[in-house]
C-alpha cells in the first residue's frame, strides 16, 4: 500500500470538505422553498381547458328540475362551485351577489353549483339573499367539476364561460373583489 | 510533481464523497416527488389510518399533511354494523382555536389527530364504523366531507 504524504492528504481533505460544503449549500439553495416543502401555495386548475368548449352539464336545481349549462348560452356565465361547509366559499358569496347585480346588464350571469345537502343550500340561499340560481348535488357535482378541470374536488372553484360556450377562465380558491373586477373588465368590455 | 498512486486514489475518493454528500443532503433530490406547491388529493391531505382496538377504547388516527387541517366539529363516528348500536361521542384532543369568519370560533387539527371512543366493559362492540371528516388547506380551499367504512380489528 502506498504512503500518502501529509500535505497531499491535507489538500485532498480540504478539497473534499469544500466540495461537500459547496454542494450542500447548492442543494439547499436549489431546494430552498419560502414555504416549507409540501405546503401548497398555488391552487390547481387545469388551465389547458381555457379556450375549450364547456361540457353541457346537467344538474338539478333546488326544485329538483334538471338544468343544463347550455341554457345560459349567449351570456357570460360565471359558474361558482360552493358548499355551506366551506368557509372560503361562503365568504365570497356576497361578492358574487354584487357581481350579478352590477354586471347583469353587461351580459354576466352568475350560477352557483353546490356540493351539499339541498336543505342546507336552501337555507343559505335564503339567509344570504342569493340573486342568482344555484344547482345542487353530491357525486354529480364532483363529476361536473372534474369535467371543468378540477379533479381534486376542492372548492371554491370558479369557471367563466363565454357566450359561445367556451371556457375562458378557471380559478381554484377564493375570488376577491379585485380579481373579480379584473376578470369582468377583461372579458366584458362593456361592463360599467 | 508526480503524485503517488495512493494519493490519486485518495483524491478520487475524496471528490467522490464530496460529490455524493450534496445528493444525500438534498434528501431524495432525484426521486420523483409531487410538485411542492401543488394541492394534494384529499386522501393524501388527510390520511385516515384506520381504527385499532385498545384496552378500553377504539382509537382512530389521522395523519394530516403540512398546510392542511381537519375541523373538529365535522368529525362524526357511528356504528355501521350493527347499525342500531349507539356509540359514545369520540373523545378528541383540544384543537387549535380558529376564529373563522363564517363559522365563528371553531377548533382545527394540524399534523395528527387521534380520536378515542370509550368502550364500557361488557358493552356490545361495533364490527364496522362509519367515519366522516372534513378539512381544508390553509391557502383557502376546502375538500368535501369524506365518509369511510372501516372494520374494527
Amino acid at each position: 500500500m502506498s504512503v500518502v504524504l501529509p500535505r497531499q492528504a491535507l489538500a485532498a481533505t480540504l478539497i473534499a470538505v469544500l466540495a461537500a460544503t459547496g454542494g450542500f449549500l447548492l442543494a439547499r439553495r436549489l431546494q430552498a422553498p419560502v414555504i416549507p416543502e409540501g405546503v401548497p401555495r398555488v391552487p390547481s386548475a387545469d388551465r389547458a381547458l381555457e379556450g375549450e368548449p364547456a361540457p353541457d352539464l346537467s344538474l338539478n336545481d333546488l326544485d329538483g328540475k334538471p338544468r343544463k349549462l347550455s341554457e345560459w348560452r349567449g351570456r357570460w356565465l360565471l359558474v361558482n362551485f360552493w358548499a355551506t361547509w366551506c368557509g372560503p366559499c361562503m365568504e365570497e358569496i356576497p361578492l358574487l351577489i354584487a357581481a350579478q347585480r352590477q354586471h347583469q346588464a353587461a351580459g354576466l350571469s352568475v350560477l352557483g353549483i353546490a356540493m351539499d345537502d339541498p336543505e342546507a343550500v336552501r337555507k343559505a340561499v335564503q339567509e344570504l339573499g342569493f340573486n342568482y340560481p344555484t344547482l345542487v348535488g353530491d357525486e354529480a357535482v364532483l363529476g361536473a367539476m372534474e369535467q371543468l378541470g378540477n379533479s381534486l374536488g376542492a372548492i371554491p372553484y370558479t369557471v367563466l364561460i363565454s357566450p359561445d360556450g367556451r371556457i375562458r377562465y378557471l380559478e381554484m380558491g377564493g375570488i376577491d373583489a379585485t380579481k373579480l373586477d379584473l376578470l369582468v373588465h377583461r372579458f366584458l368590455p362593456a361592463a360599467p | 510533481m508526480a503524485a503517488l498512486p495512493g494519493f490519486r486514489s485518495f483524491l478520487a475518493l475524496s471528490l467522490l464523497l464530496g460529490a455524493a454528500l450534496p445528493a444525500l443532503a438534498a434528501d431524495g433530490f432525484l426521486k420523483a416527488k409531487p410538485k411542492a406547491d401543488a394541492l394534494l388529493p384529499v386522501d393524501q391531505a388527510f390520511q385516515f389510518e384506520g381504527v385499532s382496538r385498545e384496552a378500553k377504547a377504539l382509537v382512530l388516527r389521522w395523519s394530516i399533511a403540512p398546510g392542511y387541517y381537519l375541523y373538529r366539529h365535522q368529525l362524526k363516528v357511528s356504528a355501521d354494523s350493527p347499525a342500531q348500536l349507539k356509540l359514545p361521542a369520540p373523545e378528541l384532543p383540544q384543537g387549535e382555536v380558529k376564529d373563522d369568519p363564517e363559522f365563528g370560533e371553531v377548533q382545527t387539527y394540524h399534523g395528527t389527530l387521534t380520536a378515542k371512543i370509550p368502550l364500557a366493559a361488557g358493552a356490545p362492540e361495533p364490527k364496522t364504523l362509519r367515519v366522516r371528516y372534513q378539512g381544508c388547506a390553509d391557502i383557502g380551499v376546502c375538500y368535501p366531507p369524506q365518509t369511510k367504512l372501516v372494520a374494527v380489528r
